[in-house]
């Protein structure tokens, strides 16, 4: 957008010194001896949203954003091109039994991909923890995150973690039309998730706007196991 | 963000796809992640909210993002407003509503510095388009049905620079709040945005939730972009320039 990338300096210098002066509130706003927040001097005109003396509601969490840890998911191949999916994690979820399958510790190094996948099919799976009960602090942590069924298929992630809350790997298990060897994170190749698409429409779309089944249920699987290995003690949260 | 990201590169004539612009974008994307997640209360744009960190000594790429913020704010007549919704940090300020299509717009130009013209990237339903899928076709985007997950409300045909945002509330409940009243804005259960820059269509489709079907006319000052509404009683309202995308 050109008139962004571009802005007059004297607009631009405004605009910095309204900005400077909002944030400088948001730290008023928040000290409990702070008068309640009013609309700061503005030099632009007319500003039609003039906020004035509203208190912060926080009941609601925003679900438009927001994450606690990234992680870097599947590597798509369509006959078109290169396609590649990642995740940057997600919101709470509502379902899905995430399960601990191993811990590794400096001497007994497990490579997750020595893991036999879960098979159970419904959308959950029982929580079990196989952590070594002598050992030191483990090196890593290998966690299935819940199954989620939609039409197309279940969707399960299996995220490795480093003690320090690092997300190290994440291999999608179970995928739409997918096979687990050819899922793993930046490599390989799935069906892209825009089968879904094939299976709407008989006419063929490249892809869809507005959340997808298979997006969302990658998205919770992962949340799950993210709040699996929070919630395992394993991790601690950075 | 709490999204998934599909990059779709094709080939430019018999050049092979190369992973470097993935790992670029892939790369571009963790780090956003890192300096925007409202949801991690160490991440830099939460110490903002906290008043831990001023304007001033924001990194250039925090100071856009605000910018970009105050501009969408400024257009959209306050419907978009990263100071009024509440973050999941416990601050007043909220970005997310405007870095995921700015963070996607960004990539999009990782990608053609890597000499590719044809590529569809998909940020949790946002779409970033560039130059055709295949010679002589168009790309073809279907907007995902607010009450029928099993088809598409409509599919979008286009080619060159094309973003396309859609605001909806699906089964997960509405998310979207009015900044002026800080309630869950109602009556549109879909709102897409079509235009050339996902950053603005992107926030332009956040607003446009808010201001429901006034947002035809709103539109109307802004000629680069169109909208198609579903309203929650499944009326369907588009703005003139949207037939040109009407597969």
């Amino acid at each position: 957008m050109p008139q962004l990338d571009e802005p007059n300096r004297s607009r631009q210098a405004a605009l910095d010194a309204d900005l400077a002066a909002r944030i400088e509130q948001l730290s008023a706003r928040r000290a409990p001896q702070a008068p309640r927040y009013t609309s700061p001097p503005n030099p632009k005109a007319a500003r039609p949203d003039s906020k004035t003396s509203r208190p912060a509601k926080r009941k609601r969490r925003h679900a438009a954003g927001g994450s606690r840890k990234i992680a870097l998911a599947l590597s798509l191949a369509t006959t078109g091109g290169l396609s590649y999916a990642m995740s940057l994690s997600s919101t709470p979820v509502e379902a899905g039994q995430p399960s601990i399958v191993a811990t590794t510790t400096p001497s007994t190094p497990l490579p997750p991909s020595s893991v036999p996948p879960k098979t159970s099919l419904g959308s959950s799976d029982p929580t079990t923890s196989s952590v070594p009960t002598t050992q030191p602090a483990p090196t890593s942590i290998v966690i299935n995150g819940g199954t989620y069924s939609n039409r197309y298929g279940d969707v399960q992630v299996q995220a490795t973690f480093a003690p320090d809350g690092t997300m190290t790997d994440v291999v999608a298990l179970r995928v739409p039309d997918g096979d687990r060897t050819s899922a793993r994170i930046s490599d390989v190749a799935i069906p892209s998730l825009n089968s879904e698409a094939l299976a709407t429409q008989s006419a063929d779309v490249d892809t869809i706007s507005g959340a997808t089944y298979t997006s969302e249920d990658y998205r919770r699987s992962l949340q799950s196991a993210i709040d699996a290995a929070l919630a395992s003690g394993l991790i601690t949260q950075t | 963000m709490g999204t998934v990201v599909s990059i779709d590169l094709r080939p430019n004539g018999g050049a092979p796809v190369t992973r470097e612009p993935i790992g670029a974008v892939v790369g571009w994307l963790h780090h956003v992640n890192e300096v925007f997640n409202t949801h991690d209360p160490g991440s830099p744009i939460s110490a903002m909210g906290r008043g831990e960190l001023s304007y001033e000594d924001a990194s250039d790429e925090i100071r856009e993002v605000l910018r970009l913020c105050e501009d969408m704010t400024a257009q959209t007549n306050g419907c978009f407003n990263a100071f009024s919704v509440p973050a999941p940090n416990g601050t007043n300020l909220e970005t997310s509503g405007l870095v995921k299509g700015w963070a996607i717009e960004h990539s999009a130009r990782l990608v053609e510095q890597y000499g590719y013209e044809n590529f569809c990237l998909n940020a949790g339903g946002d779409v970033a388009l560039r130059g055709q899928p295949e010679p002589g076709l168009d790309w073809r985007v279907g907007i995902r049905h607010p009450f029928d997950d099993q088809s598409l409300a409509l599919t979008i045909r286009g080619t060159g620079r094309l973003a396309v945002a859609t605001s909806a509330v699906y089964e997960r409940g509405q998310h979207i709040h009015d900044p002026r009243t800080l309630e869950a804005a109602s009556g549109l259960a879909s709102a897409t945005v079509v235009g050339p820059d996902l950053t603005v269509a992107d926030a332009y489709a956040t607003a446009v939730f808010v201001m429901g079907l006034d947002a035809l006319d709103w539109i109307q000052g802004f000629p680069e972009y169109d909208l198609y509404l579903i309203t929650g009683s499944g009326t369907t309202h588009w703005s003139e320039g949207f037939n040109r995308y009407r597969g």
